[in-house]
C-alpha cells in the first residue's frame, strides 16, 4: 500500500482531473465515520489497483492511498500528473 | 462554497420539463421551467449527469451515479449544475409527490356532439408542441419497430426524456428534431406508423386533439382547437369521432386517456371561488345558448357578469343577450402582456431554435399580431371589425365551454376576457399573413404548448 502526501495546492477539483485523465472508475464514495475520513474510492481499469482519495479536514493537504497488485505503478501514474509532498510505503 | 444550499436528497421539479432537441443536426438538451417560461440548456453530459437526480440518491449517491454513465469529469462540475437549478427553483427534495385521484370509471362520457375530425395526415401537429409523450410501453414498441432513429434501440436515454423533473417511472417526452417528433418520417407521415401499424403509434397521438374533463357528473369530451384540420372538420360529417362511438363511461376511454378532474371549487374571479356543480350549470346554460354574433363581445361581457354577479344564471343570460364590445384602454394591457410574452419567446427560440422549426416561425407570427395591436386605433378598429371566420370562432367557444377550458388555470373571469384576446390576435394573425391556414389554431396551440399562455397573469392595468 503506498500512501501519496499532495501538495496543499492540489484541490479535489484538480483530483477529479487526474482520475478523469488517468480513466479512474469511481467505485464509492464514503462519508466521514468514526472508524475513517471522508474518501472516494476509485479502481483502475484494469482493476489492478484501487486509489483512495482522502479528503480529511484535519489534515492540511490531500492524500491518496493507493492498493493492489499494481500499486506502485498507479502511483507512479498519479505522482506523474500531479504535484506530491511525499510519498510512504505503508504496511497493510 | 457558494452558500446555496442543496436539497438532501435532489431531484428536478415536475414544472421543470427536460427535452432533448436536435438542432440543425446538433444535440441539445433544454430545461423549461413551465412557471416561469425560462429555459436553461445544457450539454448532453450535463443532463446524463443530472438525470440521475431522481430524489432518491444523496450527492455522494448522484456523484456515483453519473461516474457510472460515464458523464462525471468533476464532482463540483454536478454540484454547479445542481447550485444553479436550485436558485432557479427547479429542485426539489426527496420523492413526495401527489398522484391524481383516480376518475370513477363509471362516469358517463358526454362527447361534444356534431364533431368529428378529419385529419388531413399532413404531420403538421407532430411539429408544433414542446412536448409529444408516449408512456413506457409505447417508447419501447417505438424503439423496437425503428431502432435506428437516434441510435434509440439500443439508447433509449438518447430519444426519450421524462415527461417531468427527473421521474422516468412515469410518462416520457420524445426528442424533437427541428422540433419535430423523432420518429416523423421525412414524408410527414408517422414512421411509427408506417412501421408497425397505426395502433402503435402513442395514444396520446391517436386520441389527439380530444381532451377529457371529469366535472363530478360526466367525463366531457372536447377537443383542444389546436390543429387547422379541427376548424377544417367543423360541419364536415364522416371523421373520426373524438371517442368510439360505442364508449359510454371512463372505462371506455382508450389506455393512455388524461382524464383531469375539475377540483370540487373553482376560482371564477379574484378571490371569489364557486362549487363546481355551480359552474357545471353555467357552462351548461352557456352551451344551450345560440352562437353570439360576435364572440369577443360575448366572451368580455361574460367576464364583466362573473365579476360583479358571479354565475347568476339572469345576469348571464343578460350579458348574451346584450353584449358589448371592450373598450381599448381595457384589452390594451392584455394585448401588450401578450406581445412582450410573445417577443420574450421569439428572442429565447431564436437563439437557439432553427429556422425551419415551426414553432419559431409561429412565436413569430403570434409576436407579429399582438405587436400590430398595441396601437389603440389599430385595436380598437380590430375591435370593431367583425370575424373573418364566424364559423369556426363559434366552433371554438363551443369547444371551449364544453371542455371546461375556461376554469383550473385562471379565474373564469380572466379565462374569457383572456379567450377574447386570443380571437382578436388570431384575427390579427390571419390579417398579416393572409395564407396562413387557421390562424387561431396555430395560436391555440402555441399558448398552450409552448407556455405563451401565462401571459394571462401578466396583465398590468
Amino acid at each position: 500500500m503506498i500512501r501519496l502526501v499532495l501538495a496543499p495546492s492540489v484541490t479535489v477539483d484538480d483530483l477529479d482531473d487526474v482520475a478523469f485523465g488517468l480513466g479512474l472508475v469511481m467505485m464509492n464514495i464514503l462519508p466521514a465515520g468514526d472508524a475513517h475520513p471522508a474518501q472516494t474510492i476509485y479502481r483502475t481499469p484494469d482493476r489492478q489497483a484501487l486509489v483512495h482519495v482522502i479528503n480529511d479536514p484535519r489534515a492540511a493537504a490531500l492524500l491518496v492511498i493507493v492498493q493492489g497488485p499494481d500499486a506502485a505503478e498507479a502511483a507512479a501514474r498519479f505522482r506523474a500528473r500531479t504535484v506530491v509532498a511525499a510519498q510512504e510505503l505503508v504496511n497493510a | 462554497m457558494s452558500g446555496v444550499r442543496l436539497p438532501f436528497h435532489p431531484r428536478l421539479a415536475e414544472h421543470a420539463l427536460v427535452r432533448r432537441h436536435v438542432i440543425d443536426g446538433e444535440e441539445h438538451v433544454v430545461l423549461h421551467d413551465t412557471r416561469t417560461g425560462d429555459l436553461v440548456r445544457m450539454g448532453t453530459r450535463e443532463w446524463a449527469q443530472l438525470a440521475a437526480a431522481d430524489g432518491t440518491r444523496d450527492l455522494a449517491g448522484l456523484t456515483l451515479a453519473a461516474a457510472k454513465s460515464g458523464a462525471l469529469r468533476r464532482a463540483s462540475e454536478l454540484v454547479v449544475i445542481l447550485e444553479r437549478l436550485q436558485t432557479m427553483g427547479l429542485l426539489a427534495d426527496g420523492i413526495d409527490r401527489a398522484d391524481a385521484a383516480p376518475t370513477p370509471s363509471d362516469r358517463p362520457l358526454f362527447a361534444l356532439p356534431d364533431f368529428s375530425l378529419t385529419c388531413d395526415a399532413s404531420g403538421a401537429c407532430c411539429g408544433v408542441y414542446g412536448s409529444i409523450l408516449f408512456t413506457r410501453h409505447e417508447a419501447a414498441r417505438a424503439r423496437v419497430a425503428l431502432p435506428l432513429v437516434r441510435d434509440g434501440g439500443d439508447h433509449e436515454e438518447r430519444v426519450f426524456t421524462p415527461e417531468q423533473g427527473t421521474d422516468a417511472s412515469g410518462s416520457l417526452a420524445v426528442a424533437l428534431v427541428d422540433n419535430c417528433c423523432a420518429y416523423l418520417g421525412g414524408d410527414g407521415r408517422c414512421g411509427i406508423h408506417a412501421a408497425a401499424g397505426e395502433a402503435a403509434k402513442p395514444a396520446a397521438c391517436r386520441i389527439y386533439p380530444a381532451t377529457f374533463v371529469d366535472d363530478g357528473e360526466t367525463i366531457r369530451v372536447s377537443l383542444g382547437v389546436e390543429c387547422a384540420c379541427a376548424l377544417d372538420s367543423v360541419g364536415v360529417a364522416g371523421g373520426a369521432p373524438l371517442v368510439a362511438d360505442t364508449a359510454r363511461t371512463g372505462a371506455d376511454l382508450p389506455a393512455g386517456a388524461r382524464v383531469i378532474a375539475l377540483p370540487a371549487l373553482l376560482e371564477i374571479a379574484a378571490s371569489v371561488t364557486a362549487p363546481r356543480a355551480a359552474y357545471v350549470a353555467w357552462s351548461r346554460l352557456l352551451a344551450a345558448q345560440p352562437s353570439p354574433a360576435d364572440p369577443v363581445a360575448a366572451l368580455w361581457s361574460l367576464a364583466a357578469a362573473v365579476d360583479a354577479s358571479g354565475l347568476d344564471e339572469a345576469a348571464t343570460l343578460a350579458a348574451l343577450a346584450s353584449p358589448v364590445l371592450p373598450d381599448v384602454n381595457a384589452v390594451l394591457p392584455w394585448i401588450r402582456a401578450l406581445s412582450e410574452r410573445a417577443d420574450s419567446r421569439v428572442a429565447s427560440a431564436s437563439t437557439w431554435r432553427s429556422a425551419r422549426d415551426r414553432s419559431l416561425t409561429a412565436s413569430r407570427e403570434i409576436a407579429a399580431a399582438a405587436a400590430s395591436l398595441r396601437d389603440p386605433v389599430a385595436l380598437a378598429t380590430a375591435i370593431a371589425t367583425a370575424s373573418p371566420d364566424p364559423a369556426g370562432e363559434a366552433f371554438y367557444l363551443r369547444a371551449v365551454i364544453h371542455g371546461h377550458q375556461l376554469v383550473g388555470r385562471l379565474p373564469l373571469a380572466t379565462a374569457l376576457r383572456d379567450r377574447a384576446v386570443r380571437l382578436l390576435v388570431a384575427r390579427a394573425m390571419g390579417a398579416l399573413a393572409p395564407a396562413l391556414r387557421r390562424p387561431l389554431t396555430v395560436l391555440e396551440a402555441m399558448l398552450r404548448g409552448h407556455g405563451i399562455e401565462v401571459y394571462a397573469r401578466e396583465v398590468r392595468s
